[in-house]
């Protein structure tokens, strides 16, 4: 096998670098990585492969080797006239979009704050370290009990929580586009209630945006603040019905890792 | 390596594959739970249309007992074909809360569904007992339409079409407000300009198929027995002419151009065309104090300009109806009015905090500019959704124009750059000032907090352009020029050495 | 065997009885239906098409009371009289109201739908046992045959021009041999009726249904109905 130019080598890996990162996880994974973080993964990544070929002498030679002919080799006149030609025009193009834009300010947001101690609603205080679902229990002492509460749970997600979570969990609902900034929670994904105990759920559900710790950016959430709409008991029910339905177990209090 | 790329592929593909045909064991019974996890959320666990949704959704979902389908290939309230149910269910109805379920379950499974939705009608069976099989009409391909046939599809539409969706098609007929489904529900005439809404699918045999046998359930007739085949392909032909096929895209910046002397400030100057518009969705208010699920104003088209004094705000929306009506329909007496509001921050942020998008609060006020059909505008202090204190009106300078017409409200809000009073905002250039919207469609019985809103997008008054823009470029070329000129020199020594 | 067809001759003897019918013997049955609540509205709004539809006043029709408390339009249905016998009915969309505004049709008849006005109109049944029909009759359209498929189901259907909405209409699907519609001052008169036991329905757009016992005899018979 012909051994390709360190060169080539080093754009093969750049360049296959970046088209991972774009097309796998925004059209693959459906997970599209913001553009700030774009940028410094890809400086790593030059940075690392620069690092890596210049560990020594001979193969840094070899990396700019093929500059050094464009520059000298006789044969290689005409390129080198094209490129000097081009680049001019590249530099300029580039400066030129790279013009200050009309892009929204970047918001810093926290997506899943961490929680306060202890909340108040429904007149009462919670402990939300110690605090646990009533009918969690009713898994493995009264499974038919707890049938009946998942499907209660159920219409009250139906009734009040569909429109923007949709029916599949997935946060894709009819006002998905409407409220796009944030985008309601897509509860089938990893990263959401997977990661939460129960009194978390609890806590967001009973306090909605208006609830969220300043980092999240409480004046953003149209999530309502549902502890003036239903009952502990509903919450609590909706609840098992998100596990349920996903297929995801809450996290035990205390943990298990 | 090759079977992997095979797979991969495969697995891209897969979304995209669809059966035509049934499957020779579609199997009601392993439908059931399928049905009873994933639909009865909405169509009832006895596929009554009662699910514990039914009632917040418009329209309603579908009552399967009643055996009647919107939108099939056989003539109007006939029953369906199989396939005609496996497509809904694989691709939703856009613009509807049914969804498609491609995505979630494999064919087979939604064969099976098919077989236990029909269950839940005594007609599949009083059919199949008396050897009935749909009969689907004959479609074809569009032919290729000419300006001509666009003219005459035009004609034909303003005879058989525009008494419920309007000149215009945009739904606002003279029978719009009073037209109600099987159900007893209100039901609107589609908006035929938003062509990314139609419920039915929106390739040109889709609309045929929808003019030629109507939409069972609804007051939308079939016209095969009246027209003949070419005139319904011109009535599509025109109404592909008059549609937006995809959704505009969501920009999170409104940008509002600066011009010189007075700003346009009838809503239909035609200075606005020149201007670009952004597409804002709007949500049912199902947030806070009395929620509301039902709107019909989906979204709001915004422009902006501003000069060295004045800052003036465009803000269009498909109305189907101008509230208060002259004259209300007896069955729906709901006769509020129609209203807009633009929401902004009493002070420029100074960081990312922002004051609550819905209405503000006692902490963070926002100030509101409300126009209400018929009445004055009035600008209040907003400190929550229905907490809403009236700014003192002598120091107002905002001017509101509005027109209705066609299913088309245009409103124009121009108001100082400099703050008319001390608790109010002063609107500078260049810096990101947040914006919302709240609409009200009066004859869809909304008022306070029972309307349409947005989120918080930005406005941008975007400075002149100034000639660095270019200058830049132009330097930096210079420069890359003059290095390779100095490259080139070196080189040359180099190799005279 | 012989058990089993003992108990149909038994069951047969025993159905028989209970219906009490004697076929030779007709009868005739005849009343009026009254009541206490007065209409609202005498004539409808119209709205559009005023050359076609708004040159002569529209009655409003969904309760149409006489001076002597007589109320029109009402379906006497004697339940289980003799088989109808399907045909055609007609029904006419003329001066943007429908000709007659309460149709008693036999189940499985078909329906010929006439536009004898000079706009266009839509004709949409809504049905909800039976297939829908809904069709737009351009004024070009004089009559169109709707086939006896769409009402072969008895059921009541409201019928209506949906681009005209005041426009509303019935149609009473049966499978009754003996059914009347009442005139304007609350009569009607069902004839050869076999005696016996039967159960009477009576229905009002308005007002709602009732339903009654009633033994008819050979000869004349009354029966009146009040609605409150």
């Amino acid at each position: 096998m012909k051994k390709f130019s360190v060169l080539f080598t080093a754009s093969a890996v750049v360049i296959g670098s970046y088209l991972f990162l774009k097309y796998f996880f925004s059209f693959y994974l459906q997970l599209p990585i913001p553009a700030s973080l774009m940028k410094t993964y890809m400086f790593l990544i030059v940075a690392g492969t620069l690092l890596a070929l210049t560990a020594d002498d001979d193969s840094a030679r070899k990396l700019t080797a093929p500059f050094h002919s464009l520059l000298f080799d006789p044969s290689l006149r005409r390129s080198r006239n094209a490129v000097f030609f081009v680049l001019p025009f590249l530099g300029a193009f580039i400066t030129y979009q790279s013009r200050p834009k009309t892009e929204a300010p970047v918001e810093f947001r926290t997506v899943h704050p961490a929680p306060p101690s202890s909340m108040t609603a429904f007149g009462k205080t919670y402990n939300l370290i110690t605090l646990r679902n009533p009918y969690r229990e009713l898994e493995i002492n009264d499974p038919d009990n707890f049938r009946k509460a998942v499907e209660e749970g159920k219409a009250v997600y139906y009734r009040n929580c569909l429109f923007c979570h949709g029916d599949k969990l997935r946060g894709k609902g009819i006002f998905f586009d409407a409220f796009h900034n944030p985008h309601p929670a897509n509860f089938q994904a990893v990263g959401t209630i997977a990661q939460f105990q129960e009194s978390y759920l609890f806590w967001r559900i009973s306090t909605g945006g208006p609830g969220l710790p300043k980092e999240a950016a409480p004046w953003l959430s149209p999530m309502p603040v549902w502890k003036n709409h239903l009952s502990e008991d509903k919450i609590w029910k909706v609840i098992l019905f998100l596990y349920d339905y996903t297929g995801h177990r809450p996290r035990e209090v205390g943990g298990n890792e | 390596m090759k079977p992997t790329i095979a797979f991969i592929i495969f697995l891209l593909a897969l979304p995209y594959s669809s059966g035509a045909e049934p499957s020779s064991t579609q199997q009601p019974q392993k439908g059931k739970p399928i049905y009873e996890k994933l639909c009865s959320g909405c169509h009832g666990v006895t596929g009554r249309g009662d699910g514990p949704a039914a009632d917040r959704l418009r329209p309603r979902p579908r009552n399967f007992a009643r055996g009647q389908y919107k939108f099939t290939y056989t003539k109007f309230g006939k029953l369906p074909q199989d396939k005609t149910l496996f497509r809904w269910i694989s691709e939703g109805l856009p613009g509807s809360s049914m969804p498609p379920w491609k995505d979630v379950l494999t064919e087979e499974e939604r064969w099976d569904l098919v077989a236990y939705i029909k269950t839940f009608s005594r007609k599949f069976a009083r059919a199949k007992k008396k050897g009935r099989v749909p009969k689907p009409i004959v479609i074809g391909t569009a032919p290729p339409s000419s300006a001509e046939d666009i003219r005459e599809g035009k004609e034909l539409f303003l005879q058989n079409c525009a008494k419920c969706h309007g000149k215009e098609g945009r739904g606002a007929g003279p029978s719009a407000p009073t037209l109600k489904d099987s159900q007893g529900d209100r039901i609107w005439p589609r908006n035929l300009t938003k062509g990314w809404l139609y419920r039915g699918g929106g390739s040109p045999e889709d609309i045929y198929r929808t003019v030629a046998t109507g939409i069972t359930g609804t007051p939308m007739p079939e016209f095969m027995d009246s027209l003949s085949p070419e005139k319904i392909w011109r009535i599509v032909a025109y109404v592909e002419s008059i549609r937006q096929k995809k959704r505009p895209p969501i920009n999170d910046v409104l940008v509002s151009k600066h011009m010189q002397g007075d700003l346009p400030s009838n809503p239909c100057d035609p200075a606005w065309q020149s201007v670009p518009s952004s597409y804002i969705p709007l949500a049912a208010q199902v947030i806070e104090g009395e929620r509301w699920f039902k709107t019909t104003i989906e979204s709001v088209e915004v422009r902006s300009v501003y000069n060295g004094a004045e800052v003036a705000i465009h803000v269009e929306w498909a109305d189907k109806t101008q509230s208060p009506l002259t004259a209300p329909p007896d069955k729906f007496p709901q006769n509020g009015l129609d209203a807009l509001a633009v929401q902004l921050p009493v002070k420029m942020p100074l960081d990312a905090e922002k004051p609550y998008f819905l209405g503000g609060s006692s902490a963070k006020p926002v100030i509101l500019w409300k126009w209400t059909n018929g009445g004055r505008p009035e600008v209040f202090l907003g400190k929550g959704i229905l907490k809403m204190e009236p700014l003192d009106r002598e120091h107002q300078t905002l001017r509101v124009a509005a027109v209705y017409k066609a299913g088309l409200w245009k409103t124009v809000f121009i108001r100082s750059l400099e703050r008319p009073a001390k608790n109010d905002i002063t609107i500078e250039a260049g810096k990101y000032l947040p914006i919302a919207f709240s609409a009200w469609d009066g004859n869809n019985g909304e008022k306070d907090a029972q309307r349409a809103v947005s989120i918080w997008y930005s406005l941008l008054l975007k400075p002149p352009v100034k000639a660095d823009i270019y200058l830049w470029p132009l330097f930096v070329g210079l420069l890359i020029a003059v290095g390779e000129m100095a490259l080139a020199i070196k080189v040359k020594k180099e190799k005279e050495k | 065997m012989t058990l089993k067809i003992k108990k149909i001759t038994v069951l047969t003897a025993l159905f028989i009885f209970c219906m009490n019918v004697t076929a030779t013997e007709a009868a005739v049955l005849h009343g009026k239906i009254s009541t206490a609540t007065a209409a609202k509205q005498a004539t409808v709004r119209v709205t559009k098409d005023m050359e076609a539809c708004g040159k002569n006043p529209i009655p409003r029709e969904n309760l149409v009371r006489s001076a002597s408390g007589g109320l029109k339009n009402v379906v006497v249905e004697i339940i289980g009289a003799g088989a109808a016998k399907p045909g055609t009915a007609v029904v006419t969309q003329k001066g943007c109201r429908f000709e007659p505004h309460v149709l008693i049709m036999p189940a499985g008849s078909s329906l010929t739908v006439k536009n004898g006005d000079t706009v266009s109109h839509n004709f949409h049944t809504y049905s909800f046992e039976n297939d829908p029909v809904n069709f737009i009759q351009p004024k070009e359209m004089k009559e169109k045959k709707v086939d006896g498929e769409n009402f072969e189901v008895p059921e009541v259907m409201e019928i209506k021009c949906d681009i005209h909405e005041w426009m509303q209409g019935w149609v009473y699907v049966t499978e009754s041999g003996s059914t009347a519609l009442t005139d304007a001052d609350g009569n009607f008169r069902i004839e050869n009726i076999p005696s016996g036991k039967y159960r009477i329905r009576i229905w009002h757009e308005t007002l709602g249904e009732a339903e009654k016992e009633i033994n008819v005899k050979k000869g004349d018979n009354a029966f009146n109905h009040l609605f409150k």
